[in-house]
């Protein structure tokens, strides 16, 4: 049971990167990237191959953070000269096309088989059933701090400039300013803490390949975020808690409750984010806890 | 030597020419005026001159340089700017926000300094909030400062638009209708911001339908019409234009 739990925060917690990212390049700037899941993916494999490599996972994790972040400079050069909706899809585009190069590119990700073994955190410091409790500590200590670079991030002149070109882009080139050159600087921050999720998962679960990169991942991202409120980094993660506490922790009701077979409950719980979506949408459309987006001075 | 000037503009969409031939100068702290009907090329002839569209010929000078191939955003640091005649305020940032914006070159917006340079930009703030209270008392926008932008009335957000032009200390503004919509009071302030700034030394465009308060404060005027100009002179002068009579009354007047 209690193990349980601590699974279920570490899911939370690494999508809350996941979130905060995503928030910095949507929720601030504007850019509807339909492809968070694809850095996600490289921060994984990148810091996994290192680490079997027997490179130490903090320099691992620096480097899936970096890689995952470098990944985003071209196509923040190629997409973010065109409109929001080019940008969806070609970052969507992304993501599939990192997935399949996983899948075929087998001398070096193994393809469909996965990568196993990959060095835990914490391997080593205490018996192996303590490590889950150091592992979500950690991450804990990564979310905070990485909230907190964000927060100061928004609420610098930087982040000025990246909620205007969210408010209006031809204004802010209207004030002498490039737009291109800002975005895609959110652009590959978001992708480098999507990187970093990546890594910490994958010396989490030890074990990775490419299905669990599918595009829904990126999508159970945006659910969140409309949830939560996108304006708002309390309603990022709030609605990154209830999503995936819920989508997590419903596995735990089944068991309780009885009677539901395991795809019922999975048909269940789509079929209750849909409501509560659509309910979002039509009755609070700033989301949950989404306040008004009024900067404070 | 002009500090604006605009030669021999054409440019157009598909086969449609919105601006043939077109020649207009702006000399150093002049206060000129454009008029014409809906669709006589003003707005493109703005966005030509600030580079929003490319021209398919001709030239654009801009303070003794050929600014033609420039990006927007070189001719704006280059003192260029300009307001649209639908405003473009940062709906979600505060009219206090929308200014700091708007101040050019802000070591605070570069991600290294961020962490390496932050009692630098404490100071830079320190020095741009002085500087936004300044445009704001001259724009009695002091009042509002608090405020969302997009919740402004019209006429504010005309006044938010002009208060960020402000900012960027520019050398010629280009003002897009800066009194459409707005009520009498606030536009009776808006010119004298206007004339004040120009008094200032910045070089002042306007395209205006108001021909009558255009006319009380424009010494020099431009009359365009389906994508040529039609007349240039005293505003007295074009008002009595042939051609431009023709052009905006159909000849009725």
């Amino acid at each position: 049971m209690e193990g349980y739990l601590i699974a279920i925060f570490i899911s939370i917690l690494i999508y809350l990167l996941l979130a905060g990212g995503l928030a910095l390049q949507y929720g601030f700037t504007g850019l509807v990237n339909f492809g968070h899941v694809g850095f996600f993916a490289i921060g994984s494999y990148t810091s996994a191959l290192l680490a079997l490599k027997g490179v130490p996972i903090p320099i691992s994790l620096a480097a899936a953070t970096a890689l995952a972040a470098l990944s985003a400079y071209p196509l923040g050069m190629i997409a973010l000269r065109l409109g929001g909706d080019y940008l969806a899809i070609v970052t969507l585009g992304f993501s599939e096309a990192v997935r399949m190069m996983l899948q075929t590119e087998e001398w070096l990700t193994r393809g469909m088989h996965g990568l196993p073994g990959i060095p835990r955190l914490f391997a080593g410091w205490v018996e192996p059933q303590k490590t889950d409790l150091l592992i979500l500590i950690l991450l804990v200590v990564v979310c905070v701090g990485v909230f907190f670079l964000i927060h100061h991030i928004i609420k610098s002149p930087f982040g000025r400039v990246i909620e205007a070109i969210r408010d209006n882009e031809v204004a802010v080139r209207a004030l002498g300013k490039n737009p291109a050159q800002f975005k895609t600087r959110s652009l590959m921050l978001g992708a480098g803490i999507a990187g970093l999720a990546g890594g910490l998962q994958a010396h989490y679960l030890t074990f990775i390949s490419p299905e669990q990169y599918v595009p829904l991942i990126t999508f159970y991202i945006w659910i969140a975020l409309v949830l939560g409120g996108v304006g708002s980094l309390r309603g990022v993660v709030m609605g990154t808690v209830l999503l995936v506490g819920f989508l997590e922790g419903s596995r735990f009701i089944r068991d309780v409750i009885g009677g539901v077979s395991e795809v019922q409950m999975a048909s269940l719980r789509i079929w209750v984010i849909g409501v509560a979506l659509i309910c979002v949408i039509l009755y609070r459309p700033q989301g949950l806890f989404g306040s008004s987006p009024k900067r404070s001075r | 030597m002009a500090l604006l000037s605009v030669e021999k503009i054409t440019a157009g969409f598909g086969g449609f020419r919105a601006l043939d031939d077109v020649d207009l100068k702006v000399g150093q702290g002049e206060l000129v005026g454009l008029i014409g009907t809906n669709g006589a090329g003003k707005s493109t002839l703005f966005s030509v001159a600030t580079g929003y569209i490319p021209a398919s010929s001709g030239r654009v000078h801009f303070a003794g340089q050929d600014i033609t191939g420039l990006a927007v955003h070189h001719r704006v640091r280059r003192g260029l700017a300009r307001t649209f005649q639908v405003p473009r305020e940062f709906s979600n940032l505060t009219v206090f926000d929308n200014l700091m914006t708007a101040a050019p070159e802000q070591e605070g917006e570069k991600l290294s300094a961020l962490v390496f340079s932050r009692g630098k930009i404490r100071q830079e703030e320190e020095r741009l909030t002085a500087k936004v209270c300044d445009v704001m008392d001259f724009l009695n926008l002091r009042g509002v400062e608090g405020e969302l932008a997009g919740k402004l009335s019209g006429g504010q957000k005309k006044l938010l638009e002009l208060g960020r032009l402000l900012m960027l200390e520019p050398k010629c503004i280009m003002l897009d209708e800066p009194f459409a919509g707005v009520n009498p009071v606030l536009i009776e302030q808006l010119c004298e911001r206007v004339i004040e700034l120009n008094q200032r030394g910045i070089a002042v465009l306007i395209i205006e339908h108001n021909l009558a308060e255009l006319a009380r404060i424009v010494p020099r005027l431009y009359a365009m019409d389906r994508g040529r100009v039609i007349a240039h002179g005293s505003p007295d002068a074009v008002l009595a234009d042939p051609a431009v009579r023709e052009a905006y009354m159909g000849g009725v007047i």
